[in-house]
């Protein structure tokens, strides 16, 4: 329980840091901190500590953004299934699978914002150069992947022991949930 | 049972979770429509906690940008600069507001009756964050309730409006940048008065829409709040008309501007003290002016 906190403590600091960087930096070259805690989360707690956290750090998200409010945790719940699903497949934990992943996972998220906006708000206009920020961004989350990752496993442990994920490659049929 | 309680929780949890956000999210889409919701304790906690890290980030990246032109002895520039661009907005304001006066009526008495309504005073306000979302444009302000910023009220620069604050904390608040694709703002055509409604894209240029019949609406016009609607005053600069789409069989036009901000240069915005007559009557007379952690939508 700790580390989850000491996790969700410094996955806020995240949030606050993206948010003021992006007031100074060109959003293309701020990675989504907003998107990686979770998705370390997902990945180094166990499913029901991770699931709240996830769901924290999207509210987190939401009061930082003009979005409808929930649209980044619910995104952040999708996300902690899918992120949990493909660890039961893959060592998302060494730093190319999950930089991979997380371009991936960016992309999906700015697509599922978009068909998200679509429903609530009746319609989505985006120009190409926003589509290109956003690609441009999913490149430095994936860059940052690894990163954030190793200071999400070095600061969960401050809290207490983390469960080692390994064995969850082996287990291809554990449920997601 | 309780083995089973264990193996449902979690699914049960995610459940819950998702109809909670799914809750919100109807929520703030009533919000929308004009609707009060208020946002959970909580969450406002986090915005004002987030406020101190966003000037410690900001801190070094102002000493390095600023740094030498302190160092040549102009220590109090950058304060002095801050505290004379907010007059120069306050002149701006009033300089729009008695052109729009005098030319609708040429009556100097209503122009001194709408200086009296219309002036406010304007509080400061450094830009601390951005928002997170790629979508939606906001900004985080580290000015709140206890400088009497409070949701609803106008936020200006220099160079004309900025949006609106959306929600606030003791020390920090949030803007809906004038660019969201939520905002909305009944606008005027300087040269010619036509009348219409500017609304953001969530990109960097705005929309302009309007009726036919009363459309003289040319490339280079500019685009003004018309007052219209009680959330912004009147004469406030939106932007200048860059194209304009006219297709004869629509009853409905459109233009696109280029909005007056640069909104991504923004380092200080000014929060107009006065909220519009609409978000008074939104907001006021149920005790909000001292705990005013709500959340308001585009009028």
């Amino acid at each position: 329980m700790r580390e989850a906190l000491v996790l969700l403590l410094a996955g806020s600091g995240a949030l606050a840091l993206e948010s003021a960087l992006l007031a100074h930096a060109p959003a293309a070259l701020v990675p989504s901190f907003a998107l990686l805690f979770p998705m370390a989360a997902a990945l180094l707690l166990g499913p029901f500590a991770g699931l709240w956290v996830c769901a924290a750090l999207g509210f987190g998200a939401d009061m930082l953004s003009s979005a409808l409010f929930g649209q980044h945790a619910l995104l952040r719940l999708v996300e902690f299934v899918a992120v949990r699903a493909i660890a039961g497949q893959f060592d998302l934990v060494r730093p190319v699978p999950f930089a991979l992943f997380a371009f991936g996972l960016a992309l999906a998220d700015a697509a599922a914002s978009a068909a998200l906006i679509q429903f609530f708000l009746g319609s989505f206009e985006t120009d190409l150069r926003s589509l290109g920020g956003v690609a441009l961004r999913a490149v430095a989350t994936a860059v940052a992947a690894p990163l954030v990752l190793a200071l999400a496993r070095r600061v969960a442990s401050l809290g207490g022991e983390l469960d080692p994920r390994r064995e969850m490659r082996l287990e291809t049929k554990r449920p997601v949930l | 049972m309780g083995d089973f309680f264990r193996r449902i929780r979690l699914p049960l949890a995610f459940a819950a979770l998702v109809l909670l956000t799914t809750f919100f999210m109807i929520g703030d889409q009533r919000a929308a429509r004009g609707e009060r919701v208020d946002a959970p304790w909580p969450l406002s906690a986090l915005l004002e906690a987030a406020a101190p890290i966003q000037r410690a980030v900001r801190w070094p990246i102002e000493r390095v940008r600023g740094g030498w032109a302190e160092y040549v002895a102009l220590v109090d520039v950058g304060r002095r600069n801050d505290a004379l661009r907010g007059q120069l907005a306050a002149l701006e304001e009033e300089n729009l507001q008695l052109r729009e006066a005098l030319v609708e009526s040429g009556n100097l008495r209503r122009v001194a009756a709408m200086r009296r309504e219309f002036e406010s005073e304007l509080m400061p306000a450094r830009v601390i964050g951005q928002d997170v979302s790629p979508y939606f444009r906001s900004l985080l302000l580290d000015r709140g309730r206890d400088d009497r910023v409070l949701s609803g009220m106008p936020v200006v620069c220099d160079h004309g409006l900025v949006g609106l604050v959306t929600a606030t904390t003791p020390n920090a608040s949030r803007a809906m940048l004038l660019v969201d694709r939520r905002a909305a703002v009944d606008a005027v055509i300087e040269r010619s008065r036509a009348l219409g409604i500017v609304r953001g894209a969530g990109t960097d240029s705005l929309e302009f829409a309007f009726l036919v019949r009363d459309a003289d609406v040319r490339v280079g016009d500019a685009v003004l709040t018309s007052g219209i609607g009680g959330v912004y005053p009147k004469g406030l600069r939106i932007g200048k008309v860059v194209s304009v789409q006219a297709n004869k069989a629509d009853l409905v036009h459109t233009a696109q501007i280029a909005p007056a901000v640069d909104f991504g240069q923004l380092e200080t915005a000014f929060v107009s003290l006065a909220r519009g007559p609409s978000m008074r009557l939104l907001y006021e007379g149920d005790g909000d002016a001292q705990s005013d952690t709500s959340e308001v939508a585009a009028p």
